[in-house]
């Protein structure tokens, strides 16, 4: 495993619902997908920050969307996972995987 | 009999008279009528201003903050999802917890900015004392 791909469990989080919600995958959508997977919503700040990481790794891709009429004319930054991302989330989920108590692979499956 | 003793004109002098205070009488109490409807429109209308629901809006402190972290699109995006989630709370939980989440996420952004700031701050010297 190398260190390049590594991710917290934010960051692990935060690209598993930025592959969800993709092509609309934005901050607000991208905090209801993790609310939804983990029952608890991260400050939208807190979305932003790992977004910025995720980004300057080159692990995500962002740019600024038409603006909408139902938001009040304001644009959503709409973000997409690059191929890197992706193999950095796959190894994450292996590494979950490979971690998981042998005996526990039934019951946690 | 002088003009002045002359009953006939004393008594239409009297009736003059009255017909005058009358006539005041009449005009006055019509304008007083009148303000008090002009009154009673204005009041009216005040209330229906005061009554009116306005489109709620986040603390203008909070925003004035916001808008001055605004200068990446990054905080762009954040800024334009905290103003959806804003409006979301307003529908869902009410105009006084939606203030206060605002505040919450506002608060968030700035400390994680300052925290960014000091860190970029101490790499710097860092880096000069390498030099």
């Amino acid at each position: 495993m190398t260190d390049d791909l590594n991710l917290t469990p934010l960051q692990h989080n935060v690209l598993s619902a930025v592959i969800q919600k993709m092509p609309q995958a934005y901050g607000v959508s991208i905090g209801d997908a993790i609310e939804q997977g983990t029952g608890k919503r991260p400050a939208i700040a807190s979305i932003y920050f790992v977004l910025e990481q995720l980004e300057e790794r080159g692990f995500v891709t962002s740019q600024l969307g038409d603006p909408i009429a139902k938001r009040g004319g304001r644009a959503r930054l709409l973000i997409t996972i690059t191929a890197k991302g992706r193999r950095a989330l796959a190894q994450s989920y292996r590494a979950i995987d490979a971690m998981r108590p042998v005996g526990l692979k039934g019951v946690l499956a | 009999v002088s003009k002045d003793e002359d009953p006939n004109l004393q008594k239409l002098k009297v009736d003059l008279d009255l017909l005058l205070r009358d006539a005041e009488w009449r005009v006055t109490r019509q304008m007083a009528v009148e303000l008090q409807q002009i009154e009673w429109t204005i009041a009216a209308s005040c209330k229906a201003h005061a009554l009116e629901p306005r489109p709620a809006s986040p603390p203008a402190w909070a925003q004035a903050c916001l808008r001055f972290l605004a200068h990446s699109k990054f905080k762009e995006g954040a800024i334009n999802d905290i103003e959806e989630l804003f409006e979301r709370d307003c529908e869902k939980v009410g105009y006084a917890r939606a203030r206060t989440n605002y505040v919450a996420a506002v608060l968030g952004m700035l400390a994680r900015v300052a925290v960014k700031a000091v860190i970029a701050a101490v790499r710097f010297v860092v880096a000069r004392r390498w030099i």
